[in-house]
């Protein structure tokens, strides 16, 4: 009896890890439709990206307000991997009114379309450039080492909700569909939601230009539902949505805002992009090179040095920048200060010479601080205007494209104006 | 049958004498009072409604549901067992003509009662409240189901705190260790969360397959498995070490 | 006879080495049983065992013929014990303990509680917390919850500890008066011997966990001068060996 009763108690031990080890075990490898689905849209982007030759994207937004549509968008998009060339066909419709745009984008030129004037812009891109990542039409999102921090982060939110995506199988195509009541979305992710709809999406400034009720109060999450399909390659060929707020304006009335978007890739292997026909059209072209310095900057730029004493301004000096010559985007130059006598600093004065690197918005140098720091500083245009950008003490970020101040002189003046003598 | 119904009613007796019950009834309103000011706050003073129609309730569910109620239980569990054995009040009951395991039994069982009495009296106070600051038409089957669902993983936390008490020496030990195993169960969730259906604490939200349209019984039938297979486990195992036990 | 109680081959060793080891002793119905010996002898390991708190590491418990082993339930159906000194629900009053110990038995009623805490002399304090009880007062708690269901088996340790000069009296009274009219039979531990030898009429020596000796008060008397001496005899004796 002693023997039995423990025996008892170790067996109901052993029986209750085996259910819970096999069915914690089936759970895991039992994929939720939430695990399944995102490897659905990682792989549709990974096919994408590297091995479909060209597809075309249609993207279609919604907006309603009580079932009534207030604004609608749509764009469809061609992507021709090989050629890297890109069309982009949009329709916008607000209050009634429809504007159209047209872009298009290969390696060579991009070129736009202004559709009240039907006015073509063409930027030609600079030869000779190495193809890098920023200038590919299409790139897999999930590695960007962002949008895998963020996948982590809305897994560890999404918690038991990853099982409400309901997986079915139709015609050798998989279907997920997902619908979550208000009850099922999370107070948080709601309450985060409701305040970005009130304060930033639809501010009182945005309703009033569409001319729609601002929500004032009660707003909340009514409903998001979605569908999404994938076909039998194992490409989401259609993702459709839509998500209802529900708010009372100023009056007291309940309105319901709605969006609705749908996401159809088609024709994959079937898409041919070929830019707009130019002829007989009205055509500006432009240089993509604008940002890079040619002779016509060659000159003395200056700004004044200037000092607050007694609560008004004192100039106390001047800053000059020269540009002796600029030898294939190359910018040969100095730079130095001058004091007023009754001021008289260590002034700095030296040469450098600036180049345009990956990115040509600007030309950075090397010069010595003060101190005899090699420090980094960069020269940029102002477009349009005879003017130049000087900045010190910066850091080029990893990629060529950004920078950043590692310091900041609150008196120096960026500015540098062209003189004419 | 009726050595062990005195068992259990002595077990709830001695719950409703201790001063925490009343602590745990002044808290559960304080809270559901407190959420009821933010939410109708953040209604009135920002607009945002952060419960839908109706779900306050839920709102109130899932917050409490990881914080005052796993610490009611903890407190309660470690006072009929870790509480008795430092007191050595616990012989009154083992030399009564009552077995160990009817002892073990009517208080897993009396636990398990003040879990659902907490649960249920927190669900009465909210939907009381969800009524004065919504006041609109809500689904009292929705939360009335929500509430009975989250009784099983809290349960299971029970006899996880209850296995706690029995392997520990001391009231303190067994509190920390129980709040440890809680916040640890919820961390690993969150790390390794494709492993999580192994840590009962991700079945904690588990009432809201319940609640849409579609619902997964797979999946629910999974999280059910998950569940009675960690309460066998933990009872017998909680059982076995109680039944060693030299007082 | 009627064997009451009966021990066998019971052992059970500490960490330390310490315990009890193969201890055999029977006690008869109506028999008041006292059981002798030094601190750390072992006493109340055996008396553990005997009410289920502790489990052996070899031997059984008899008591009505039931295994307090096996059939705890049954065994323990009609024994009151005091094990150690009483600790009672300290947040509860000394009504409500013995409603939570009443609970047990259905022919334990409030006026039985009543009656039993008259009878220890705890009735005007019966609505009192037992947190504020003196050592005395709480064993006579402790007495009181022990003859709650009027068994026919008391297993006391040490149950005049605490106790005023007045009280041990009452006690030992009470003991005869239930031996006598009762037929109650009582295993009683103390390290009072004086009061073993006014009570009991069997005794037992419990030495280093081994018993070395039972044998009747009367019995005792007519070769000692008292129960001391033949206790210091029996030790000195056992010793020397």
């Amino acid at each position: 009896m002693k023997m039995t009763k423990r025996s008892t108690a170790i067996g109901a031990f052993l029986v209750g890890m085996m259910i819970l080890i096999t069915s914690a075990f089936a759970d895991v490898m039992i994929e939720s439709g939430y695990y399944s689905l995102k490897n659905s849209v990682k792989a549709t982007m990974k096919k994408l990206s590297e091995e479909v030759d060209n597809f075309s994207v249609n993207v279609a937004a919604t907006f309603k307000i009580d079932d009534k549509i207030y604004a609608e968008a749509e764009e469809v998009c061609k992507f021709d991997m090989v050629n890297q060339a890109k069309e982009t066909i949009g329709t916008n419709m607000e209050k009634g009114e429809i504007t159209e745009s047209y872009y298009y984008a290969d390696t060579k030129q991009n070129i736009s379309k202004d559709s009240k004037t039907g006015k073509y812009y063409v930027w030609n891109k600079k030869k000779n450039k190495g193809m890098n990542n920023e200038d590919k039409i299409f790139e897999n999102p999930f590695e960007d080492e962002r949008v895998m921090d963020a996948e982590k982060i809305a897994d560890a939110f999404v918690g038991n909700l990853q099982d409400v995506i309901e997986v079915e199988e139709i015609d050798n195509k998989k279907v997920y569909i997902g619908n979550l009541s208000d009850a099922q979305v999370p107070s948080l992710i709601n309450a985060i939601s409701s305040f970005i709809f009130k304060h930033s999406i639809f501010d009182e400034y945005t309703t009033k230009r569409m001319g729609v009720p601002y929500p004032k109060s009660n707003v909340y999450v009514t409903s998001i539902s979605g569908k999404a399909i994938e076909n039998s390659d194992g490409i989401l060929e259609s993702i459709i949505g839509s998500a209802s707020i529900s708010a009372d304006d100023k009056n007291g009335i309940t309105h319901t805002y709605t969006v609705e978007f749908s996401f159809d890739i088609k024709d994959i292997n079937n898409t041919t992009v070929t830019p707009p026909d130019l002829e007989g059209q009205e055509v500006e072209y432009n240089e993509d090179s604008e940002y890079v310095f040619d002779e016509k900057y060659v000159g003395k730029y200056k700004n004044d040095i200037v000092k607050l004493e007694h609560n008004s301004f004192v100039k106390v000096g001047e800053r000059y920048l020269e540009i002796t010559s600029v030898v294939d985007g190359k910018v040969y130059g100095r730079y130095y200060e001058v004091y007023n006598e009754a001021y008289e600093e260590s002034p700095v004065d030296f040469e450098f010479i600036a180049e345009a690197g990956e990115s040509s918005y600007y030309s950075a140098f090397k010069y010595n601080d003060k101190n005899g720091e090699e420090k980094t500083g960069l020269i940029q245009k102002r477009q349009g205007k005879q003017n130049i950008y000087l900045l010190f003490d910066v850091e080029i970020s990893e990629d060529g494209y950004g920078y950043s101040y590692l310091s900041y002189n609150e008196d120096f003046d960026n500015n540098f104006v062209r003189i004419f003598e | 049958m009726s050595v062990f119904k005195a068992a259990y009613i002595n077990e709830l007796y001695k719950i409703s004498k201790r001063k925490k019950i009343m602590a745990a009834s002044i808290l559960s309103i304080l809270a559901v009072v407190g959420a009821a000011v933010i939410v109708y706050c953040l209604n009135n003073m920002v607009g945002i409604r952060a419960t839908g129609s109706s779900e306050f309730s839920l709102l109130v569910l899932s917050v409490l549901s990881y914080t005052l109620i796993p610490l009611f239980t903890a407190f309660v569990c470690i006072d009929i067992f870790s509480g008795e054995f430092t007191e050595q009040t616990i012989r009154l009951t083992l030399t009564r003509p009552v077995s160990r395991a009817k002892v073990f039994s009517a208080k897993v069982l009396a636990a398990a009662s003040f879990i659902m009495a907490n649960l249920l009296f927190i669900m009465i106070l909210s939907t009381i409240f969800s009524f004065i600051i919504n006041g609109t038409s809500f689904n009292l089957f929705k939360i009335f189901l929500s509430y009975i669902l989250e009784f099983f993983p809290l349960f299971v936390f029970s006899l996880v705190v209850i296995l706690i008490c029995n392997i520990t020496r001391g009231t303190t030990s067994a509190f920390m260790l129980s709040v440890l195993v809680f916040i640890l169960f919820n961390g690993l969730e969150i790390i390794f969360p494709y492993y999580k259906s192994f840590f009962f604490t991700s079945t904690f939200d588990w009432y809201r397959l319940f609640l849409g349209s579609y619902i997964n019984y797979y999946k629910i039938l999974r999280c059910f498995l998950i569940l009675s297979g960690y309460s066998i486990m933990l009872f017998g195992l909680g059982y076995y070490l109680f039944d060693k036990k030299d007082m | 006879m009627d064997k009451t109680i009966v021990i066998e081959n019971l052992t059970k060793t500490y960490k330390n080495n310490r315990g009890i080891q193969d201890i055999y002793l029977e006690v008869e119905r109506g028999d008041i049983f006292g059981f002798l010996g030094p601190n750390g002898a072992g006493k109340t390991t055996a008396m553990k065992i005997m009410v289920g708190l502790m489990k052996p590491d070899k031997g059984d418990v008899k008591i009505n013929g039931y295994s307090v082993l096996n059939e705890y339930e049954k065994a323990m159906k009609n024994v009151g014990c005091i094990i150690e000194s009483v600790i009672p629900y300290p947040y509860m009053t000394a009504f409500e303990n013995m409603k939570v110990c009443g609970r047990f038995y259905e022919e334990v009623n409030n006026s039985r509680i009543d009656e039993c805490l008259e009878l220890v002399g705890l009735f005007k304090y019966k609505n009192e917390k037992t947190k504020n009880f003196s050592l005395g007062m709480k064993q006579r708690l402790g007495i009181a919850m022990a003859i709650l269901s009027n068994p026919q088996v008391l297993i006391l340790d040490e149950p005049l500890n605490g106790l005023d000069v007045e009280g041990m009296v009452e006690m030992r009274n009470l003991i005869l008066k239930m031996a006598r009219e009762y037929k109650t039979t009582f295993f009683i531990s103390s390290h009072l011997i004086h009061d073993i030898e006014l009570t009991c009429n069997k005794v037992g020596i419990l030495y280093n966990g081994r018993l070395l000796d039972v044998d009747s008060t009367d019995n005792i008397l007519k070769n000692y001068s008292s129960l001391e001496n033949y206790y210091l005899s029996e030790v000195d004796t056992n010793v020397g060996v």
